[in-house]
């Protein structure tokens, strides 16, 4: 019984430092994309497909359907969850044969790279979250914190790539 | 927990942390032999420029890597294996919390360490835009022809690094805030755990953004993205390489860089604290003052990172914010310099090599730091920038002091790693010839750079001005050899000592933490059938207990 407990605790202290170390990494990306706008050099902004908003709801359709997993652990629950972040894999395919299609491309400009960039990672943080729920006993309430924490970056990414 | 038998489990692919730790320090040993052999070459270059011994992009990518290879291989690799042989240890627990991300941690960082070296043997040879990669002198052939094979690999071997440091922390990070026996409250830790804990924090914090700075320069240097890149002008040709800025790369860089210098500098300073006392036989002066000046220093380290940056053009009012940021830190950091001294005050000092060490490493803090106000200040850096002076600081900060610290930690736990005493004879002579070369090395950097003496540059000769410079180049020179061969002294002290080392005893310095609790070496599992209890702090010296003059953590009775 103890060591179950010692061992959750060691989990949650090693998931807050590797969350805090992720939210690092996305936080330096922001920080260089603001610093990149605010110079002199010539800034040339790409539109940002209207799918990728639409594709935030599938997003947080994930984010509560990971939730209901947290609450109980069913395989029906647990597939759900994966069947909606897979769709949201296969959206954010979708937004870059758009941005292509636009004529925009990872080097037309500092933006373009940018959201390239940044989209591209935040799909890999996201297939991370996805490989935690392949896990059939995983520790569901870190696995949930996960998403939703993940939710929360790409909200705060996508939003500062469109409007700033 | 079941002890290891077989050579491999319990030498190659241990997962005993004490084993773990001794192997990063082998580690950082040999990789000191590879840059301190770098350093020599430069010396040598520096000294008899118009030899033709070296080719000036040779004598760049030596620069390079001596810095890349010291900071990232020797002094971390040192500063991990002493968190991994001392964490559980002094915490009073068995081992990591995750001990087999523990051995992945130093498995991954050898890969790392052999892509550095295997860099010099790349088409182009190793990388040589600086330990700071700075584009477009990391991503441009044509302008630096190490930036092709070489950088490739010296970023592969940096992300290696990375992810083993990061492996390294969590795990440091989990131990200390989990695993404490009982009745060691955060308030009882001896100072270097606390040094570690705020190094590792810091750390995990900052390597992100450098993370993410190489991987916009990855996407620059292949994928024909040009964050950093800019059109210009090469060999009389007009490069298009875009509109970017290397501006950005240089504030990606160095939010690392500058808490990257606390990550090595604060733990090495912290375990002054646990030394000193064991040959003063008084409490160190000023625990929780010190504890909160180091979560103050780790704070503001983390924001003073322009200061690397005031010719860059930027704005003066920012260069005024970090100017002031940066002597602010100075306070907080005066603090366990002075506390160092404090504790050190009119004691009456136990004869010993570690105290030698110590005193030294008090001494650098002080010469660094008074060099560091002259560069944190905007106005006076505008002279100082890309001189020697700068190099003198930083290598007497990041340098002198971790290397006297490392020393004064390995001489000090020796006993608790190998069961028996260093050689105190050779132990003297080795400090000697080290502490004296090094500090008088980088102090006479200091004059040359105030003479103007600009750094990077493979033939100083070559700007009339540096001929009353030049005068102390060979000194340093000759200083520089000595250094290196005195270091042999410390090998040879290091692997006899393992055999015929006198006997050292549980508690041979007579000090109050936990590691002291149990055999010398320490068995697997650290402490017998029970972890020890805890029941005051680490520094109950100058008590009268018996004969004994001091009371260990673990003892009961007396609060």
């Amino acid at each position: 019984m103890t060591v179950s407990i010692t061992l959750d605790r060691h989990r949650r202290t090693l998931f807050a430092a590797i969350m805090a170390t992720v939210a690092m990494l996305f936080v330096a990306f922001a920080a260089a994309y603001l610093e990149r706008r605010a110079m002199p050099q010539e800034w040339v902004r790409i539109p940002v497909p209207r799918l990728a908003w639409l594709n935030l709801l599938v997003l947080a359709a994930a984010s509560a359907a990971v939730e209901a997993y947290r609450r109980k652990g069913t395989a029906a629950r647990r597939l759900t969850a994966l069947g909606v972040a897979g769709l949201f894999v296969v959206l954010q395919v979708v937004v870059w044969m758009q941005c292509r299609a636009a004529g925009a491309g990872l080097a037309s400009s500092a933006h373009a790279s940018f959201f390239f960039i940044l989209s591209g990672l935040h799909a890999l943080h996201l297939l991370g979250g996805m490989a935690a729920l392949l896990w059939r006993d995983g520790p569901r309430p870190l696995i949930a914190a996960y998403w939703h924490f993940l939710g929360f970056v790409w909200i705060g990414l996508l939003s500062m790539m469109t409007f700033a | 927990m079941d002890e290891p038998r077989s050579f491999w489990r319990k030498y190659v692919f241990s997962v005993d942390h004490k084993m773990i730790g001794i192997q990063y320090i082998v580690l950082a040993i040999l990789m000191a032999l590879v840059a301190g052999g770098l350093a020599l070459m430069i010396r040598a270059q520096l000294a008899w420029p118009n030899t033709g011994m070296f080719k000036p992009e040779a004598y760049l990518s030596y620069v390079t890597m001596h810095g890349t290879l010291m900071v990232f291989f020797v002094i971390s690799p040192a500063i991990s294996g002493l968190a991994n042989f001392l964490l559980p240890l002094q915490v009073g627990t068995r081992d990591m919390a995750y001990p087999v991300l523990n051995m992945l941690s130093f498995w991954t960082i050898v890969p790392g360490a052999l892509l550095m070296i295997a860099s010099f043997f790349m088409p182009g040879g190793a990388a040589s835009a600086g330990w700071t990669a700075y584009p477009p002198l990391s991503a441009v052939e044509s302008v630096n022809p190490g930036s092709g094979w070489g950088q490739t690999l010296w970023l592969l071997g940096m992300a290696l690094f990375i992810v083993s440091f990061t492996m390294g922390g969590l795990n440091f990070l989990t131990t200390i805030l989990n695993m404490r026996a009982k009745g060691l409250s955060m308030m009882r830790l001896p100072l270097t755990v606390w040094g570690f804990l705020v190094s590792t924090v810091l750390g995990l914090l900052a390597f992100p953004p450098l993370t993410a700075a190489a991987i916009m320069l990855l996407f620059d240097r292949h994928g024909n993205t040009s964050f950093f890149l800019t059109d210009m002008v090469v060999n009389d040709q007009l490069m298009a390489l875009g509109n970017g800025t290397p501006l950005l790369f240089q504030h990606m860089f160095w939010f690392l860089g500058h808490p990257e210098v606390y990550v090595i500098v604060l733990p090495c300073v912290c375990m002054m604290f646990d030394i000193i006392p064991a040959f003063t036989r008084r409490p160190v002066f000023g625990y929780r003052p010190s504890v909160y000046s180091l979560l103050v220093v780790g704070f503001l380290s983390m924001i003073v990172w322009g200061h690397h940056m005031f010719v860059t053009g930027m704005n003066p009012w920012v260069g005024k914010y970090f100017s002031v940021a940066t002597v602010i830190i100075t306070a907080p950091f005066s603090v366990l310099g002075v506390n160092l001294l404090a504790s050190l005050w009119r004691a009456k000092l136990r004869p010993g090599v570690p105290m030698l060490w110590c005193l030294a490493v008090v001494s650098a803090i002080g010469f660094g730091g008074l060099g560091g106000l002259f560069l944190g200040t905007m106005t006076s850096d505008i002279y100082f920038h890309e001189t020697y002076f700068v190099v003198g600081h930083f290598h007497l900060m990041i340098g002198t002091v971790t290397l006297l610290s490392i020393f004064a930690a390995i001489y000090y736990w020796y006993p608790k790693m190998f069961g028996r005493m260093l050689n105190e004879k050779l132990g003297r002579w080795h400090f000697w010839l080290t502490a004296l070369p090094m500090m008088s090395i980088f102090i006479l950097m200091h004059m040359q750079g105030l003479g103007g003496m600009v750094r990077r540059t493979f033939d100083t000769s070559v700007y009339a001005y540096n001929e009353t410079n030049a005068a102390l180049t060979i000194p340093i020179t000759i200083l520089a050899t000595a250094l290196f061969v005195g270091q042999f002294l410390f090998l040879f002290n290091a692997i006899r000592s393992v055999r015929h080392g006198e006997e050292a005893g549980r508690n041979p310095w007579q000090a109050t933490t936990l590691e002291w609790e149990t055999e010398s070496p320490a068995p697997h599992g650290n402490f017998g059938e029970t972890l020890p209890t805890v029941h005051r702090w680490a520094y109950d010296y100058s008590v009268e207990d018996g004969d004994r003059d001091y009371v260990s953590q673990a003892a009961e009775g007396r609060a």
